[in-house]
């Protein structure tokens, strides 16, 4: 946008790479794990992070401080995943007016029956179960899911990462949800807690 | 009131019902549990599900999914080489 054609405001290399590393490197934990639950990929998952780190040094020089270095990195992620691995899947940025209009405009939009869902039987699963009723979300509501619940980024923050309005924020956080609750009681259903 | 004898009715005849009341609370519900809420909304959410049941329910099972995801799930440890071969990329660039 703006041109910012200013000189290195760094001494030399060895103090923008430590620079660099202290404000990005200590946030590899949760990155990491996002590129896993993306690809299912313990390769994959190296290759993205890396080249997550590649691309924001390249861009360093734009990344102003202050701004929160995780979601800056969670967003420059999830793009180098679309572009990789979801080339012909979907266009990235492209904002679902349909998926929307459908939640605001209905009363209620594909609203389970959760009554049977268990407050006991949900505190009673195990991790594995949770996380594999996690992993057998569609990608963008496994996606919304992990930013929101697990690594707790703000509605503002999830939609710039993903490139879309918070109105869509919200309607997939609905949905993703309705989903993993069905999910969540099949595995309760399952340990015989639900009848 | 209206409400209360509409769900005793329903519960009577067997009908599924959605467990919440109106749109408006599920949205602030999770508007609540996700922090965005204003100190506002929240009280009155609060104040809501004291007196409406399928609320409260809803309230309790979406908190306890919400934690569950938050607290249960494990982390995978980040393999060692990759940090390493990282930095050496960056350190290798001119
Ligand atoms: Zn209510």
């Amino acid at each position: 946008m703006e041109e910012n054609k200013k000189k290195s405001p760094y001494k030399n290399k060895a103090e923008k790479d430590a620079l660099f590393e202290k404000e990005f490197m200590h946030l590899i934990t949760p990155l990491y794990n996002f590129a896993y639950r993306l690809t299912f990929n313990e390769d994959d998952a190296n290759d993205l992070v890396q080249e997550t780190y590649l691309k924001a040094y390249r861009f360093f020089d734009s990344y102003e401080k202050g701004t929160n270095a995780k979601a800056w990195l969670f967003r420059i992620l999830k793009n180098s995943f679309i572009n990789e691995y979801r080339k012909n899947v979907k266009q990235p940025g492209k904002v679902d007016y349909q998926e929307v209009e459908s939640y605001y405009n209905s009363d209620d939009i594909d609203e389970p029956i959760t009554q049977d869902l268990r407050v006991d039987s949900v505190k009673d699963l195990i991790g594995d179960e949770v996380a594999n009723a996690l992993n057998s979300l569609d990608v963008d509501f496994r996606t919304i899911i992990i930013l929101c619940d697990l690594e707790e980024f703000t509605y503002e923050e999830i939609a710039k990462i993903l490139d879309i309005p918070i109105g869509t924020v919200r309607s997939r956080l609905h949905r993703a949800r309705n989903i993993l609750k069905e999910k969540l009681r099949e595995y309760a259903r399952n340990m015989g807690y639900n009848g | 009131m209206i409400k209360t004898i509409t769900h005793l009715i329903h519960r009577l005849i067997g009908k599924k019902e959605h467990s919440y009341c109106c749109k408006n609370c599920i949205n602030d519900l999770y508007l609540v549990l996700d922090g965005e809420a204003e100190q506002k909304q929240e009280e009155e959410l609060l104040k809501h599900i004291e007196k409406c049941e399928p609320c409260f329910t809803r309230y309790q099972i979406e908190k306890s999914v919400k934690e569950v995801i938050k607290y249960k799930i494990q982390h995978k440890q980040v393999p060692p080489q990759l940090i390493h071969s990282i930095k050496e990329k960056i350190n290798g660039i001119i």
